[in-house]
């Protein structure tokens, strides 16, 4: 079990978008950009729900999967094996997530196309933080 | 509790209090949206600060207050409307929201709809054009929702729990203040409401009063003239019967009289004319007299205001003295009126006008009478002093005189306003400083 630690924070505000690593269950990989992973607790991340798409149908066929996030402040990277849980429609994370989306398709006049499904919640298993590679 | 988190929450609690005091010494809403502000900067060191009020339609706010964007006044009056952007939805949700990386959220949520062939627009909120992180929070006073403060910058990520605990305990304390000067404002309007109200029921009370007076004075010199006209008739009667009974036997000693005698008779017939003569003319002054007091005043009849005209001339005959008077009537039709109060209007006018040309000579006043479609007009000019321009607006006002001490009470012309107006008419000035005055009275013949 790994736990989450604070220094990580910067990197779920959304500043930078983060990749996500999902595969089916027949073992095809697939990466998305998602626009941000939210901060839960130590043990939990969590993951918008939008739109059905390639993601969406990997982790409900197999759960495990892995994000890579991006530090603005520092340019740290993060690797962080995570499990897909279960999904909420409703509660604080939920409302968080939702209104923030709100808020921001409301700027670019997407209120009510980009909509909240769900808040996927997923346990963390593993934490790592990468080194600036100043070569690169 | 570590000693440097203990020593955190000492500066911290001081600084609420330094804020508190501040906000709470006024209830000048703007001194207190910008004491907030300051205090947010100043203390706090949040640069770009807004305090959106929600307007009374209770789906816009505006920009009330805002600190960081140039001038004090910057962006003061912009809206947004609730459920728009982050303070809208902060307002629409009542709840706190602070985000870190706006302009690559907004870029991520564009390139998707883009990709998915869809368009999109972008919606101008007021506050930094390039803002990145933004805490908000609504402001909230007793389940009312009064408006949303809201922190901004151009960083990304540059807001943590801490800020958002600050902004939160400093909410309270703002929503409250705020609710507080809006209630003051709101009580001096209605204070101020109820000045303007207590000086116009005033105003109309002393008008109500001073018709009363007028009135009551009206009734008894109706009584008095009434009583005297009664008892003029009377002896009156007498005298002319016993003036016929004289010349009857006067015609019989004709007859028996000497051609010395015709002198006697020439004198005698001279005097009976000017006796005769003399009491037509006292009777004819005493049914004037009757006609102008008419106690029947309050009901509506059908009046021939010529009529009306010559009875209150007949009255202020002796007044005018030498001053011509030019009747320039034209015909019109019979007027449902009260005449006894029309009368009143007209007397007062034609006294104005004597009172006007004083000792002027060649004074003249002139009564204009014209029919116009379904009203009449009455228009009295004399050639006195006239009235200043700065005066006439106030001449119907009650108590307003630019007679002397003791010569005017300065109610004439406020009681013709109010009788000119109870029959549904006008009552109009023109006048010019040493060349006299015209007051119009517009009547309708037939009251709707």
């Amino acid at each position: 079990m790994a736990r989450l630690p604070e220094e990580i924070k910067p990197a779920m505000q959304g500043v930078a978008p983060s990749k996500l690593a999902t595969c089916s269950r027949d073992g095809v990989p697939n990466v998305a950009t998602i626009s941000q992973v939210y901060w839960v607790d130590h043990e939990h991340v969590a993951l918008s729900f939008q739109f059905f798409n390639k993601t969406i149908k990997n982790v409900r066929e197999n759960p495990r999967a892995q994000a890579f996030l991006l530090d603005p402040t520092t340019w740290t990277p993060w690797l962080l094996d995570i499990r897909y849980e279960r999904s909420e429609t409703e509660g604080e994370v939920f409302d968080a997530m939702d209104m923030q989306l709100e808020a921001i398709a409301s700027m670019t006049g997407m209120a009510g196309v980009f909509k909240l499904k769900a808040a996927d919640i997923y346990f963390v298993e593993g934490v790592q933080k990468l080194e600036v590679d100043p070569g690169a | 509790m570590t000693e440097a988190s203990l020593e955190e929450l000492e500066k911290r609690l001081a600084i609420f209090e330094e804020v508190a005091r501040e906000i709470n010494v006024t209830l000048d809403l703007r001194d207190i949206l910008h004491g907030i502000l300051r205090a947010m900067d100043t203390t706090f060191g949040f640069r770009h600060s807004m305090i959106f009020l929600l307007d009374d339609d209770g789906e816009t706010l505006r920009v009330a207050a805002s600190r960081g964007f140039g001038d004090s006044e910057a962006g003061v009056g912009a809206e947004v409307k609730v459920g728009q952007g982050v303070v809208g939805i902060v307002a629409k949700r009542r709840k706190l929201m602070r985000m870190g990386g706006i302009a690559m959220q907004r870029a991520y949520v564009a390139a998707v709809q883009k990709q998915s062939g869809g368009g999109f627009e972008e919606i101008k909120v007021p506050g930094l054009p390039n803002v990145q992180s933004q805490v908000a929070i609504p402001l909230v006073n007793q389940d009312r929702l009064v408006g949303v403060f809201a922190i901004e910058s151009e960083q990304p990520s540059v807001f943590d729990a801490r800020d958002e605990a600050i902004i939160t305990t400093l909410s309270h304390q703002a929503a409250s203040a705020i609710e507080k000067a809006r209630l003051h404002a709101e009580l001096k309007k209605h204070s101020e409401n109820l000045e303007e109200t207590v000086r116009a029921r005033t105003a109309d009370l002393r008008r109500a009063q001073a018709q009363l007076v007028q009135s009551e004075k009206m009734a008894a010199l109706g009584l008095l003239v009434a009583g005297i006209a009664h008892e003029i008739n009377t002896p009156m009667g007498a005298i002319a019967s016993t003036l016929d009974t004289v010349f009857r036997a006067v015609d019989k000693l004709r007859a028996k009289a000497t051609p010395e005698d015709t002198r006697i008779f020439t004198i005698l017939d001279g005097s009976q004319k000017v006796l005769t003569d003399a009491t037509t003319r006292v009777s004819a002054i005493v049914r004037r007299l009757k006609s102008f007091a008419r106690l029947d005043e309050a009901e509506l009849k059908e009046t021939d205001l010529h009529s009306d005209l010559e009875d209150t001339l007949a009255l202020v005959a002796h007044e005018l003295g030498t001053i011509r008077v030019v009747k320039d009537f034209s015909p019109l039709p019979r007027v449902l009126c009260q005449g006894g109060r029309l009368n009143q209007v007209f007397l007062n006018l034609i006294v104005n006008a004597r009172q006007a040309i004083g000792t002027k000579p060649d004074g003249e006043i002139r009564i204009a009478t014209r029919a116009e479609g379904d009203r009449v007009k009455v228009a009295i000019t004399d050639n006195g002093s006239g009235i200043a321009k700065e005066h006439l607006a106030r001449v119907f006002d009650p108590g307003f005189t630019t007679k002397g001490v003791g010569v005017g009470t300065g109610l004439g012309l406020s009681i013709c306003y109010q009788i000119v107006q109870d029959h549904a008419g006008t009552i109009t000035i023109e006048s010019e400083v040493g060349r006299g005055t015209t007051v119009t009275v517009d009547v309708p013949v037939r009251r709707a």
